[in-house]
């Protein structure tokens, strides 16, 4: 019958279709990232897009890793190695009182042309200190009283009071062209990459600054790829599309980068800790003695197995080993059941109680408070876990305080001074602890400041002010011809221009 | 999109009627394998859903049939009251969407034209409006949990079952007999009650059943955005969700969720298939 | 129509505010409730909820949809940008389900009682019933990871300037959109071809002694034809909002992930502007389909003065 023929047409021009389209994606092939020579970007994949180009107006931690040292420069740099050195600023004076710097500046030239002078610096300064500023760092920075142009190349900066980490701080502070008229879309600063595309929701890539005044760029350009999924960005690494990636979130797929043997796998050490933060105003953790039995409850150990696969460092107080301060302290408040039933029963919750667990619902949080709960159920206490997004955290728990108790990582290096504010979310109040901390910033010499700041760690570690989990490992990985890939998380920072291929 | 079909049909013949007994028999199987599940998670599952003594992501064996996942908890059973939440999401999600959509059917069914009119477009706009967005918009105001989600779904449901709802009403309306027991003085409510609610399910029944299997696949994509509620007490979406990174692992959590989700769709779908054949009206004035 | 569009509109606008305030989604850990305060001001949040509103509106008028809150860039600019990604991967998609779609169901249903009829009905069970994101996974693990001959995602920086690569970049994402829509379409075809096979002038022109491949095409297709595009419509507009999903499983920076990222973030303007944008989009999808619909078939041609949904979308 003449009829079946027309199905079987369709049918054929369907198979057609079909493999005609698998077949172009054949022969153009995926990899087209690996492959080139050094003459073409290194790709560079992340999951952290920044929100803005503009800090100041609200930014994430993206925007760090994307500029800072690389398109915008401060006055000084922070190394790899938590190191600070003059990057803008050739060096600084202090007066006898600690409350005058005198900062005198390079011979250096924005993106745009226009030379980098002392009115920039008090621009970048006031900039990052005016009210509606969102820009990091603003509050320890607050200190500052005045910032005078004593000439075209010389700052003047007058402090309210001594802050032995101001010079550290303004590694963090941008130094942008006070000409610069739109700072969302485009750049001004004075770095060794010029911004040269910006795709928001996919792409910012950067081309070398010919006139840079310092050592120029190894590679031909940069280019940060973003994903939203950990999955993609990790596919995106095995199938060549990018050559090196700023940080693993699990370490479930390290397994494939190692089996393959093509890649890399460069362990650095983070600032960023896993914390179980109580609100310590209300009840029942007000109450020292509860806290520290939930602490001894949670197997950290194990934890750390499970979410890291062995990777990371358990801690036991706010500051991980790299900063001043570290004391080792994970046995400070131990893994032991009995101890936490104990002290539960004495706090008078001999038999448990229920709280809720504020959760944000990315990274690892939900999976560590799913832990949590089945650790605390050994000692009767039930957990309720809240799902909530990111910035219904920020509203509900950072803002209102209106929390029991809450998962957090918190990312920043040089932070156990959250513990000084007794508004900052956690509401943790010890008058202690707030004037060793004062005094570590008023300190005269980096070994006074390491001790105060260790007295105080010891103390919030007494108080189980917070449970701190563990710390992070900071995981990148790179193929394997790909060199000069920094090693540490130092807050996100991430320079580039020492990256290479072959 | 069910009622376009619905409508388009005039007469059908013996191959449909064949189908759909056919249609009937495996769709209610394989939902039942899955109801069965359902039921079996709430009396007993193999492991305490919380219990992590497993080891990280062991493979398949006498004791954990499925694995465990990363944090040592027993996959089987994680399937297991996947199965649960997804009828609860199917049947909760449909409930909601059956009594707001003939509620503000019959509104607009009853009312005058200038409010039927407003109330018709305002329906074509939320069946325009995605579900899963409006599933996200409810996420991100209540938080992410399978209520968020069945609430999502049922009101996204409730649009098509309004219109639906509507076009049923208007045509009972228009019906000599009600118009008589109108004149008699039967209240709105009254008719409501004694003619249009009676005559609305065998309409209704059939789409029902087919944003049944759409809601547990809403759900899956929504937990798959990172939208729905985590371990132990995960729908299978989300599983998929987690079971992603760890493909290569353990590749089995990544493929039997998806599985089971298939079978319930499928088996839902053939429900509604077979129901459709069974109930159609003017299928059975063609017999 | 564009009296429900402007309810559509105010609703969302209401709506997006009870989320909450998204100056959270902007903020460090250092912020003061001072900092808060002043950059609330600043994107103009604090402001009472209808003073916002007659702002918007008004932008509206001139076209403008407004400026994200995150990453304070022109959201018409962003999905004109975005949409050189979402409209390729939708069409494309769509068409290859169509061409999918119509063999599978044609031959489900007219030859309903062989094997390969049942096997045709089945797989389009099946795909249909798939959810969307672990067609992607599967597709991913296999073509990507393990044969290595396709990209697992992303899409050329150059956006369409080499279109080879653009187009390498979409095959993943075009190929599971088809398979789960083709396989939807593929039963609403199934469906309609059954219809028409028991109908009394097929079996009429069959009996007057019409072979059966003419009467097929004189009386089934030109009839079958007229359901099939409303169905068409819908799942064009289906597709369109699907590829939200597979953008994000293929981290495509399409219309999808905009609107994902700006839900996540309280970008208002962003999701506004997305949401608008798709809602005209699918409305006027649906209109066009339906006056299609009503130039091929004469039936509706005549009623077309009697017909409500008509006057209510004029």
């Amino acid at each position: 019958m003449s009829s079946t023929r027309r199905p079987r047409l369709l049918v054929g021009l369907a198979a057609l279709a079909i493999s005609a389209i698998a077949l172009t994606g054949c022969t153009s092939n995926a990899g087209s990232g690996t492959s080139g020579s050094d003459k073409d970007p290194i790709n560079v994949g992340s999951i952290y897009e920044p929100t803005s180009l503009d800090p100041i107006k609200g930014g994430s931690s993206g925007i760090t890793e994307a500029f800072t040292g690389n398109v915008y420069e401060g006055l000084f740099r922070i190394t790899d190695d938590a190191k600070v050195e003059p990057l803008l600023a050739t060096g600084y004076k202090v007066s006898e009182d600690g409350l005058t710097y005198t900062f005198p500046l390079r011979e250096a030239t924005f993106h745009s042309g226009d030379p980098v002078t002392a009115e920039d610096v008090v621009f970048s300064l006031n900039r990052i200190l005016s009210p509606e500023s969102l820009g990091a760092r603003k509050k320890q920075l607050s200190v500052i009283s005045n910032v005078v142009a004593t000439d075209p190349k010389t700052v003047t900066v007058t402090l309210s009071k001594k802050s032995s980490s101001f010079v550290y701080n303004l590694g963090y502070v941008w130094i942008i062209n006070h000409k610069a008229k739109d700072l969302t879309s485009t750049e001004d600063g004075s770095g060794p990459y010029t911004l040269a595309d910006y795709r928001k929701g996919s792409s910012i890539s950067l081309s070398p600054y010919t006139k840079y005044w310092g050592d120029k760029p190894k590679n031909a350009g940069i280019e940060f790829h973003y994903y939203t999924d950990p999955t993609a960005l990790n596919n995106a690494l095995l199938t060549g599309q990018v050559d090196v990636i700023t940080g693993l979130t699990s370490p479930d797929a390290l397994p494939q980068f190692e089996k393959s043997g093509k890649f890399n796998i460069i362990e650095g050490t983070s600032t960023t800790k896993e914390l179980l933060a109580f609100n310590d105003r209300v009840a029942p953790f007000d109450n020292v003695q509860v806290r520290k039995a939930i602490y001894s409850a949670i197997d950290r150990k194990k934890l750390l197995e499970s979410i890291w696969d062995g990777r990371g460092q358990l801690i036991g107080a706010m500051v991980p080993p790299s900063e001043p301060g570290y004391l080792d302290l994970k046995d400070n408040n131990p893994y032991d059941v009995d101890l936490a039933k104990k002290l539960l029963a004495e706090s008078g919750h001999a038999d448990g109680f229920s709280f809720t667990l504020d959760t944000p619902d990315s990274g690892v949080h939900p999976t560590v408070a799913e832990f949590i709960k089945g650790e605390l159920a050994k000692i009767n206490i039930d957990v309720k876990i809240n799902l909530i997004t990111d910035d219904k955290w920020a509203e509900k728990v950072y803002g209102a305080h209106d929390f029991q108790a809450t998962m957090q990582d918190h990312v920043n290096d040089r932070d156990i001074y959250f513990y000084q504010n007794p508004d900052f979310y956690w509401g943790y109040n010890n008058a202690d602890v707030q004037k060793w901390l004062d005094e570590a910033e008023a300190a005269a010499t980096p070994q006074e400041q390491s001790d105060l700041i260790a007295k105080a760690n010891k103390q919030i570690s007494d108080d189980a002010a917070s449970v701190w989990l563990y710390l992070n490992p900071q995981l990148r990985v790179a193929a394997k011809d790909i060199k000069g890939v920094p090693v540490n998380g130092m807050n996100s920072l991430f320079y580039v221009s020492k990256i290479t291929r072959g | 999109m069910s009622a376009v079909m619905t409508q388009g049909a005039t007469v059908r013949g013996s191959r449909r009627r064949a189908l759909g007994s056919i249609n009937l028999v495996v769709g209610g199987i394989l939902l039942g394998i899955i109801v069965l599940a359902a039921i079996v998670s709430i009396f007993w599952t193999p492991f305490d859903p919380a219990d992590t003594t497993g080891g990280r992501l062991a493979d398949p064996d006498g004791t954990h049939w499925a694995g465990t996942d990363k944090l040592g908890r027993d996959v089987f059973t994680q399937l297991l009251i996947g199965a649960r939440l997804a009828i609860t999401v199917g049947i909760g999600s449909v409930l909601i969407a059956a009594v707001l959509g003939i509620l503000i059917g019959l509104l607009a069914g009853f009312s005058t034209r200038w409010v039927d009119d407003a109330l018709t477009s305002l329906l074509d706009i939320a069946i325009a409006f995605p579900t899963l967005l409006l599933a996200m918009l409810i996420v991100a105001w209540r938080g992410a949990s399978l209520d968020s989600a069945i609430i999502a779904i049922g009101l996204a449901g409730s649009a098509v079952i309004a219109r639906l709802t509507r076009v049923v009403t208007q045509r009972i309306l228009a019906q000599d007999y009600v118009t008589a027991a109108r004149i008699a003085g039967t209240s709105t409510l009254g008719i409501a009650r004694e003619h249009v609610l009676p005559n609305l399910w065998p309409t209704l029944v059939v789409p029902a059943a087919l944003q049944f299997g759409g809601a547990v696949l809403a759900e899956a994509s929504l937990s798959y955005l990172g939208l729905g509620s985590p371990p132990p007490n995960a729908s299978w979406g989300r599983l998929l969700q987690e079971a992603q990174a760890t493909v290569t692992v353990a590749p089995l959590s990544a493929i039997l969720p998806g599985i089971l989700l298939v079978i319930t769709v499928v088996g839902a779908n053939l429900l509604a298939d077979g129901l459709r054949e069974k109930l159609d009206p003017t299928l059975r004035r063609a017999q | 129509m564009l009296l429900s569009l402007a309810l559509a509109v105010t609703v969302l606008f209401v709506v997006l505010r009870l989320l909450g305030n998204p100056v959270y989604a902007l903020i460090n850990l250092e912020a003061t409730p001072e900092d808060i305060r002043a950059a609330s001001a600043a994107l103009g949040v604090d402001r009472p909820i209808f003073v916002q509103f007659a702002d918007y509106i008004g932008g509206l008028f001139r076209g403008d949809l407004g400026t994200s809150f995150s990453s304070h860039l022109s959201v018409s600019d962003e999905i004109l940008r975005r949409l050189n990604v979402t409209v390729p991967l939708t069409l494309i998609s769509f068409a290859l389900s169509v061409i999918i779609a119509i063999p599978v169901g044609f031959i489900a249903a007219w030859k309903s009682r062989t094997w390969y009829g049942t096997a045709f009905s089945a797989i389009s069970q099946l795909g249909g019933a798939i959810p969307v994101f672990w067609v992607g996974i599967l597709l991913v693990t296999l073509f990507a990871l393990n044969l290595g001959v396709l990209p697992a995602g992303g899409f050329p920086r150059q956006d369409w300037a080499d279109p080879l690569d653009a187009l390498t970049s979409l095959t993943l994402p075009v190929l599971t959109i088809a398979i789960v829509s083709g396989s939807e379409l593929a039963r609403y075809v199934r469906s309609a071809t059954l219809d028409i096979l028991d109908r009394d002038y097929l079996r009429t022109a069959r009996a007057l002694g019409q072979p059966f491949s003419t009467a097929l095409w004189r009386h089934a297709l030109r009839n079958g034809i007229v359901p099939v595009i409303s169905i068409l419509a819908i799942q064009l507009a289906t597709t369109f909002v699907g590829a939200v999903v597979v953008e994000n499983v293929f981290a495509l920076p399409g219309l999808g992930d905009m609107l994902i990222a700006g839900i996540r973030q309280q970008d208002f303007p962003n999701v506004q502007g997305v949401l608008l944008f798709s809602t005209v989009l699918v409305l006027v999808i649906g209109f066009l389909g339906d006056v299609l619909q009503r130039l091929l078939d004469p039936r509706l041609r005549s009623s077309l003065s009697g017909n409500r949904r008509v006057k209510a979308s004029a």
